[in-house]
């Protein structure tokens, strides 16, 4: 593949995604007219009949908000994989989703509100993983180690919350299958500026994740503050996982495979790397997200089924290709 | 650059020093070797050297600089290190990797990256993923990584462990180079064979503390070596430069 091709191209699918997005569901919206009513609403002049009300109120915080939280999920998941040196790392390694998701049950078991509940959850596991890590001679793998053990131990609390959880025991576990029924304006516009953010501040740090690809030890002999990078990767890690799982509850798989696939596609340099991921999450997610809701409708899939579904083969299609597998 | 290590100590656990009160003068210029047995701090004292392990006492000075007062990246600008283990899974060419010696000056000169390869012998490897290079291309590509760092400082650890007999009269040749531009080379080693024809100076090392240092027919005697390994072996030297490693008693 033509690597300085591919990134025009993702964008170019995101948009065509995206036109897509807003014409398919209950009520199709030709793509002629989707673009002639997003222009005159841009410009102030929106009609305000029915139509309009289900772009601009309906699809376009889900568009926006499936966007941004793919965009999140793959980053976040990139910045494991580069803090972890390890290809197979994701937020949930360090807990944070688990921890994330233990926070929405808990809130929503206690009647307070999910995405706040799991948001707080998730910077608290986060500062709690760090705490316990940050003794060992290798910050990375001590952090690795008891990620995982809090991990397992939010899973447990997790499903122990479920046993009690009683009549609403569908509703919470629809909650963690994760989906974006729930999307509207606020969270949308809670999650865009945290994945813009995300994005520029990965970026700004591109040279500085290609030298932690060799190791803590020969990084710091190549000019690189260490543990700088690892705080800064932490915090972003735990930021926009929390949120993003606050927002749509846990998604899978986005963050493992498209970091890992256009590294396959573009090579290791993050300067590359870092605005392609942030692409493929969005389109990913979009792509899964728009089947979800169409495929059964009036029913929703949940995406992260979908996610896996699409995702799965294409991984392993890749890996063959590449002959890694 | 000169480094000067001032009655420098090191332990990773309170009670087991690895350094102990260590003084030493590494001069420009010159090739400095680095000799002693497996644990006896070689290792641990280059990273004391380039501020990535702080020493309880003592400090050390790169020409007016201590370098326990110098960012990361200042320290990257003066002292260049190969280490002893190349790294694995790394997703980069080897051009990139020779790359990331540029990211202290933030600049990534792309003739100084080319001359650099060239100057290991790796031009050729240079669009080839670094993961698939053999240990002793990977070797090289990390020295030229260090080289395009373009310090005056550059330590070496053990840099011959993976290569051929060729490679490493190379890496030795070149090391000498270095030095000759004026550069402080200093280099761990393991070999007593090739490696005393090319130190012109050596540092002996046992149990963290300096046992000789000087000129390498000086140092590199069978007494001192006795003494550091615990093995009768003795370094000849003759008058047509040539080197006869020989075991005082065959086991």
């Amino acid at each position: 593949m033509n690597r300085s091709a591919l990134q025009p191209g993702l964008f170019i699918a995101l948009l065509g995604v995206a036109v897509i997005a807003f014409g398919v569901g209950s009520v199709h919206i030709p793509a002629s007219e989707v673009a002639g009513r997003l222009f005159r609403a841009a410009c102030g002049r929106a009609k305000g009949d029915t139509a309009d009300q289900i772009l601009l109120d309906v699809r376009l915080p889900r568009i926006v908000l499936a966007s941004s939280v793919g965009a999140a999920l793959a980053l976040s998941g990139l910045a494991a994989q580069t803090l972890f040196r390890n290809p197979l790392a994701t937020p949930s390694i360090i807990g944070v989703s688990n921890g994330a998701a233990l926070g929405a049950v808990a809130a929503m078991l206690t009647g307070v509100a999910a995405p706040l509940g799991s948001f707080a959850a998730g910077l608290a596991v986060t500062a709690l993983v760090f705490t316990l890590g940050r003794r060992g001679t290798f910050f990375g793998q001590s952090l690795l180690l008891a990620g995982i053990a809090i991990a397992a131990l939010c899973s447990a609390l997790t499903t122990g919350a479920l046993y009690l959880a009683g009549e609403r025991l569908p509703s919470v576990i629809f909650w963690l299958m994760g989906g974006l029924w729930q999307a509207n304006g606020r969270a949308a516009l809670v999650m865009l500026p945290i994945s813009l953010a995300a994005l520029v501040m990965m970026q700004a740090l591109a040279r500085t994740l290609n030298v932690a690809l060799v190791g803590e030890t020969s990084a710091r002999d190549l000019g690189v503050n260490v543990p700088r990078m690892q705080h800064t990767l932490l915090l972003l890690i735990a930021v926009t996982a929390s949120a993003a799982v606050s927002l749509t509850g846990v998604i899978g798989f986005i963050g493992l495979i498209v970091p890992h696939l256009l590294r396959l596609a573009l090579g290791g340099d993050h300067r590359r790397l870092v605005p392609a991921t942030a692409l493929g999450g969005a389109l990913l997610l979009l792509v899964a997200d728009t089947l979800a809701r169409t495929l059964a409708a009036p029913a929703e899939i949940p995406v992260g089924i979908l996610t896996a579904l699409v995702g799965a083969p294409v991984f392993l299609w890749l890996l063959r290709r590449k002959a890694t597998l | 650059m000169n480094l000067r290590v001032e009655n420098l100590s090191f332990a990773y656990r309170a009670g087991t020093p690895v350094l102990r009160k260590l003084n030493l003068e590494i001069a420009a210029g010159k090739v400095t070797g680095l000799f002693g047995p497996n644990g006896s701090g070689k290792s641990t004292l280059l990273r004391c050297l380039t501020g990535a392990l702080r020493p309880q006492t003592g400090a050390v000075w790169c020409g007016d600089h201590r370098v326990d007062t110098l960012k990361p990246r200042e320290v990257a600008r003066r002292i260049a290190v190969v280490p002893q283990d190349t790294p694995h899974g790394v997703p980069l060419t080897t051009r990139e990797m020779v790359a990331l010696g540029r990211f202290a000056v933030n600049d990534e000169a792309a003739a100084v990256i080319t001359a650099s390869l060239v100057r290991v012998g790796a031009a050729e490897l240079a669009e080839r993923p670094f993961d698939e290079l053999s240990g002793g291309e990977r070797q090289r590509v990390v020295i030229a990584r260090a080289l395009a760092q373009e310090t005056t400082v550059l330590l070496l650890d053990e840099p011959t462990t993976h290569l051929d007999v060729a490679r490493q009269l190379e890496l030795y040749r070149l090391a000498r180079a270095m030095s000759r531009e004026g550069r402080t080379v200093l280099m761990v080693c393991h070999d007593l064979l090739l490696a005393p024809l090319f130190v012109d100076e050596a540092v002996l090392l046992r149990g963290g503390c300096l046992l000789a240092s000087g000129g390498p027919s000086a140092v590199l005697t069978s007494e001192h070596l006795l003494a550091a390994f615990g093995v009768g072996i003795e370094v000849v030297r003759d008058t047509s430069d040539a080197v006869t490693v020989r075991l005082a008693k065959h086991p």
